[in-house]
């Protein structure tokens, strides 16, 4: 698993993407300047945020698949139709990849729910890991949805899917 | 677990640990012994390896945390950037909200967020 991580080492602007980010935040309006030129010229930042991601869809879909490899086509299917659906039709680079971050998070809370889940006896410090891990899991995916709804707020330029990001039906929804 | 020969007779015993006090609990000797003895040696050796099992499924799931994690940093790395490049803030950890600042310096940049 390592292996994995290491085959996708962070494009070498990393640690000025990194340093341009907290001088912003800590107010410097100049560094948003060098920020926005850093974003327009270096496409390898979006393309080590598709790669990550591709990754740990793979990952996560081979370690559901030792457990239940039958579902593994349904759950790819499934996939597929989420990120049509949250993509929309012309997704920004920066939508592209909090869909996937979504997605990718919803299948790690899965794989944490059922592991969870599992009232088999084990040692009591694994069995306290994999409810740390259900609450870990829940929070990043709740953070991912949410940060593509606000991105989807504030950003409105391209083409994005008419309907915002919704997390509850509709009361005439509902009755469908 | 251990067997003890008492004139000339092995019987097998388990040590129980129990408020402070150690106890010898005999299981018999002969066929009774042996029996105990196996059936206390199979549930021994499937409880290492069950254990096993654990250690090697979280040792694979915490590979894929981890690189869930990075994910993740990274991801909230970019949007961070791509915001403030948009001529957003976050002050003092509220939500994302308009940066006049930011924005009347991206002017000069040529392209603002409408």
């Amino acid at each position: 698993m390592d292996d994995r991580l290491s085959s996708t080492t962070e494009p070498l602007i990393s640690e000025r993407l990194r340093s341009l980010v907290e001088e912003t935040r800590q107010g410097d309006a100049s560094a948003l300047l060098k920020l926005r030129t850093l974003l327009d010229e270096h496409p390898e930042i979006w393309r080590h945020a598709g790669d990550l991601s591709a990754l740990v869809e793979n990952t996560w879909i081979d370690v559901l698949a030792a457990t239940n490899p039958l579902g593994v086509e349904s759950l790819k299917r499934s996939m597929a139709e989420m990120r049509a659906e949250l993509a929309g039709e012309s997704p920004t680079p920066l939508e592209r990849m909090l869909v996937d971050l979504a997605l990718s998070s919803w299948l790690a809370l899965k794989h944490a729910e059922c592991m969870a889940a599992d009232q088999s006896d084990g040692p009591a410090k694994l069995v306290r890991r994999r409810q740390q891990r259900v609450l870990e899991a829940h929070r990043r995916h709740l953070g991912a949805i949410k940060t593509l709804a606000e991105v989807r707020t504030r950003l409105s330029t391209g083409l994005s899917p008419v309907k915002r990001v919704k997390l509850f039906l509709d009361d005439d929804q509902q009755s469908d | 677990m251990a067997w003890e020969t008492r004139n000339g007779r092995k019987y097998f015993y388990r040590s129980v640990h129990r408020a402070g006090k150690v106890t010898k609990h005999y299981f018999g000797t002969g066929l009774i012994g042996t029996i105990a003895a196996n059936t206390m040696a199979r549930h021994s050796a499937e409880r290492r390896a069950a254990h096993k099992a654990w250690k090697q499924q979280e040792e694979q799931l915490d590979g894929a945390d981890r690189l869930t994690r990075a994910m993740y940093d990274w991801g909230q790395l970019v949007i961070d950037a791509a915001l403030y490049a948009s001529g957003f803030h976050r002050p003092c950890r509220h939500g994302w909200r308009e940066w006049r600042r930011g924005r009347s310096a991206l002017k000069h940049y040529g392209t603002t967020h409408q």
